[in-house]
Parts: C-alpha cells; structure tokens; sequence
C-alpha cells in the first residue's frame, strides 16, 4: 500500500515533465524547472523571450489545466462510484454531460458571433451541467427516499435524454454550429494562458476538500445504505454533499476542456484493482493519476497528427481502453 | 430497567401494516427471540428498533422514545446484524470491523487511537485477529458472518439485533454463532433480540420467545409456553411433534403423515 502514493507522485512529476517538454520547440530539462520556479519567484528567466513565452504561456497553462481536469474527472468519477455503489458511475452520469452540450449548442447556435461568444460558451456549458444535474436530483428525490440510488440513476437517464433531444434539435435548426458545436464536444486542452486554468481553480480545490474528507464516509456507504444508516452515517447529507461537490467540478472541467470521456472510469477502476478499492486511498490517488493520465493523453494528442491535434476525448479512450483490459486480465486472479 | 421497549409498535410498509401494535420489553443481559412464519413482520420489527423504517407507536432504549436520539447517538445504543449483511469484497476484515466505530466519529473525523483499540478487542474476540488482513470476499460464509459480528461488536452498543444470524451456516456454524453470541453477552453484557427460523435453537438459546403471526404478537413466554404444537399447527400451518429431550429443550420435529 506505502509503494503507490510515492510511486503515482512519480507518474505525476514524470507526465508534467513530459508535457512542458515535448513540442516543436527543444526547451531543455533544466532550464524548463529552472524558468519556471522563477517565474513562481519572481526572478528572472534563464530562457530568451520567444522561449519563455512558449513555456510560460502556451505548455506551463495547458500542462497544469490538463493535470487539473484529470484529478478533478478521476475524483469526481471516484465520489460517484461511491456514492451510488455502481462501478460505471462516472462524472456525466446524472446528466451533466448533456447538460453541458445543450448549453453550448444553445450558445453557437443562437449568440451574436462576437468576441464575447468564446467567453459565453463555457459558462453555458457549465450552467447547463448544473441545471442538469439539479433537475436529475429533484427528480429523482421526489421517487422518495425509499427509491435510492436507483432512482437518481433513473432520473439522470431520462434528463439526459431530454436534453440530448433538445440539443439535437437545436443543431438541426442550426446546421452551420455542427462543427464548432461537435469539436467543444469531444474535448480539447487548449488554452489562452492562464485563463481557464484561474477559472476552474477555485472550484477543483473545493471539490477536491469535500470529496477528500469524505473519503472515510465513502468507506462507510460501502456498506450498503441501510447498514450505513444503521452505523448512524445521514446517508442522503452525504451523497448529496458529494455528488454536489462532484458535479460543481465537473462542470467547471466542462466548461474549461469540454467532454473528456474515460478518465472518470479508467483512473480509479485502474487504482481499485492495484492498490486495493478503500476510499482512504482510492481518492487521493485518483487525483494524482487522473492528473498525470490527462497529461500524458494531451501529449498525446498534440504530438501524433503535429500540427493538427487530435480531440483528448480520442486518446483518452483509445489508449486508456486498451491499457484497462491489460490491468483486468493481469489482475483477474484477485478480482 | 428494560433495555428495550416496544409500546405499540406499527408499521406500515407500502400500504399493508406489517407490524400491528407489538408491545413487548427486553430486560437487560436477557436473550429474547422473535419467531414467526415469513412474513409475520419479524425482521420489519427489528428494522423499527434499529431506526432504518418510521413507525407509529413507541420504541425506548434505556426509556428514551428512539425518535428522540440523534442517529449516531441511537448506534451507540443498537448494534444491528442484518441477516444478509452487504460485503464490500474488496476491504480488508480489519478495516470492515473498523467501520463499526463510525458512531463515534465526527462527520469528517478519523478514527483515533481508542477506536483501533476497540476493533482489535473485537477482532480477538471473534477469533478473527488470523485474518485481519484478509480481504472479505476471501472468507468463507461462516467467516463473513464473524466479521459482521465482530463489527456490531466494536459499536460498543449495549444492545445487539440479530437478523436470523445462522441463516446460512451448517448446522455446526449455527451452533457456534449461538455460542459466541451467548458468551458475549455474559462478558459484556449485552441485550440480545434476534429473530430466528429454527425453533429449536431459538428454545435453546433464547430466554423468552416471541411468536408473532401477521404482525401481531400472539405468544410470549419461555419455551415450554410458546413452542407447543398447537401454537405451531395454529401458526405455521405446519404438521410438528414437539418433544421435551432432557438436556436439549423442546426439539421440533417436522412430521410427515402417510398420506
């Protein structure tokens, strides 16, 4: 158990490493750490200006973005497998997905084209995936709280299709917004500096205290809700506490990056299976993997196709899928 | 002092009324047994004292109306052993016996020093302490339901509900389930209310017997008044011989007639 929080902190440094290294530009190691705690400081750059400028403006933002939506969607899947006990829970499952997508068709299809049009876009995505999810949870309480995670699941189901419905009719009204419409869907890390990563900041470190000093209750909630209950755990306070905290962040992922598919599933279920599924550690773990996994696929994804780039959406489950089936056949006799 | 007190306790599940005005009491350190035919709301009853479905009537702890007591406070008086407990495979038994302490715990808190003090008495006096680090879904039936055991003990609750503890165990596992229940109830004395199917190991183990049928509360007494076989024909709708086997309480025999 000691072996993996040091060694996922060496997967992380490795694949931010990585991500600030790899380009067209050669950098080099040591002026890329050197360049940055000066900047971090205060002090002055060993790199020229042109230089600088790449690694301070374009990899630095994109690199930390990525490392942060991928711990904040690895949590967030984590919470969600634990709050409803269903190992295919992930980020999106109580709509937030279609929630996000509804919100931005709305704002290509029907916004001014203008400058502003690029700043509305995210906070649309993310106020679509709350609507979504608060009208899922709603919804699904008022199944009664004898119905359970089930019904929430229900509920999510039907208002994502609701929504996938009124998304789609939109974009048939407004064929022109397929392409920018269909890009934002399958995710991207591409940053103004450091833009989106100020935007999603507060809200991926709020997430990620709530969803951490949960991580004993999760435990708890294994259990089952009944025995929960029993043990005196106020079952609904916490899933509603933790899906809240889980959903504010995915959406504010969301609104920076897109969807990213997989990351909210593999990174935790890739944990479970190494280092053993207790929430104590599974959580921790999952933000330092999931950050160093989206890091990697972001690589990825600028360096295959070079200049173009591939959405992280593919990579992340074209190589995650693969790696996935490797560790459950690997690890089959434990399961 | 009763340990426990049922004062018209109802329930009402889904429209039916599954347990119909039970009144009854526990004295503390008694064993007392809820038997019935299925569905007689024996289970259901157990679930009312622990807190987990809303009933009409009154349930006292110590004489406080549970309705009164915070959740958490209401687990350190009541420890529950459901009768198919959910098993999280992948934890450890230690860290399973571990979530026993969860009463005393503050929302966001840790486990302190006590606590893992507690669940290693627990663990030892379980036999358990071999497979501490065993994961549950390792263990065999037997071994599962001494885990859960070992959990409800480690709540440190003075009372103990146990839901058809040797459902699914031989007929020697079911002997030593009984057993270890009973022992710790001498030395720490613990308030037993279970429900169980066998009627001879409910005779056998119990103080008292309580026979409910549809709900209601039809017989309660010792062994020898509620395990006759009119009671059970009446009941249980079942052809019984009941005999008096010195040295083992009353024995229920199934009998089958020629027909």
């Amino acid at each position: 158990m000691r072996v993996w929080f040091p060694a996922s902190l060496l997967f992380l440094v490795a694949a931010l490493l990585t991500g600030v290294l790899v380009g067209p530009v050669h950098l080099g190691v040591v002026n890329v750490i050197h360049a940055s705690f000066a900047h971090v400081f205060g002090l002055r750059s060993p790199l020229t200006g042109a230089d600088d400028a790449i690694l301070w403006q374009l990899r630095l933002p994109r690199v930390i973005l990525g490392a942060i939506v991928g711990g904040t969607l690895a949590a967030a899947g984590a919470a969600y497998q634990g709050v409803f006990r269903n190992p295919l829970a992930d980020p999106y499952l109580l709509g937030a997905a279609a929630g996000a997508g509804l919100g931005a068709t709305m704002v290509a299809a029907y916004a001014p084209a203008s400058s502003l049009r690029g700043d509305l876009l995210p906070i649309a995505a993310f106020v679509g995936a709350a609507v979504a999810v608060i009208a899922a949870y709603a919804l699904g309480r008022s199944a009664g709280a004898a119905a359970g995670p089930t019904a929430l699941i229900l509920a999510g189901v039907t208002i994502a299709s609701f929504f996938t419905a009124l998304q789609t009719f939109v974009q048939q009204q407004n064929v022109d917004t397929v392409q920018e419409v269909y890009s934002w869907l399958l995710g991207r890390l591409s940053t103004s500096g450091w833009h989106e990563v100020g935007i999603i900041v507060p809200y991926a470190t709020a997430a990620w205290l709530i969803i951490l000093g949960h991580r004993r209750l999760l435990d708890v909630l294994s259990v089952g809700e009944e025995e929960a209950a029993a043990l005196g755990v106020n079952v609904a306070r916490v899933r509603l506490l933790v899906v809240a905290a889980a959903t504010i962040a995915t959406a504010a992922a969301v609104a920076v990056s897109g969807l990213i598919a997989f990351v909210g599933i593999i990174v935790p279920h890739t944990i479970r299976l190494l280092a053993g599924g207790s929430y104590r550690h599974l959580l921790p773990l999952s933000v330092i993997v999931g950050a160093g996994f989206l890091v990697l696929a972001d690589v990825i994804a600028r360096t295959v196709m070079s200049p173009a780039e591939l959405p992280i959406g593919v990579v992340t489950a074209f190589f995650g899928a693969p790696f996935f089936a490797v560790v459950l056949r690997t690890t089959r006799a434990r399961v | 002092m009763s340990a426990l007190a049922l004062d018209g306790l109802s329930v009402t599940l889904g429209g039916a009324r599954v347990v119909d005005r039970l009144s009854a009491a526990v004295e503390d350190g008694e064993w007392v047994a809820l038997i019935g035919p299925n569905g007689a709301g024996k289970t259901t009853a157990l679930r009312a004292v622990a807190g987990l479905v809303s009933h009409e009537g009154c349930v006292r702890v110590f004489e406080e109306d549970t309705r009164r007591l915070a959740r958490k406070h209401l687990a350190r008086s009541v420890a529950l052993v459901p009768q198919v407990p959910v098993i999280p495979g992948g934890m450890t038994v230690r860290a399973y016996v571990l979530l026993g302490r969860t009463p005393y715990l503050s929302y966001l808190g840790s486990e302190r020093h006590s606590d893992h003090v507690a669940a290693d008495a627990a663990l030892e006096q379980l036999d358990l302490v071999p497979f501490a680090g065993r994961r549950l879904d390792t263990l065999s039936g037997g071994e599962r339901q001494r885990a859960t055991l070992a959990r409800a003990l480690a709540q440190d609750a003075p009372i103990l509900l146990l839901d058809e503890p040797t459902a699914a165990l031989d007929v020697g596992r079911q002997q030593q389930v009984l057993e270890i229940v009973d022992a710790l109830r001498t030395s720490r004395g613990l308030t037993v209310l279970s429900t169980m199917h066998d009627l001879t190991l409910a005779g056998q183990y119990a103080d008292r017997l309580l026979l409910l049928d549809r709900g209601q509360l039809v017989a309660a007494g010792s062994a020898e008044q509620v395990l006759t076989r009119a009671l059970i024909t009446e009941h249980y709708g079942a052809e019984v011989d009941v005999v008096d086997a010195p040295g083992s309480g009353f024995v229920v025999v199934p009998v089958r007639r020629p027909s």
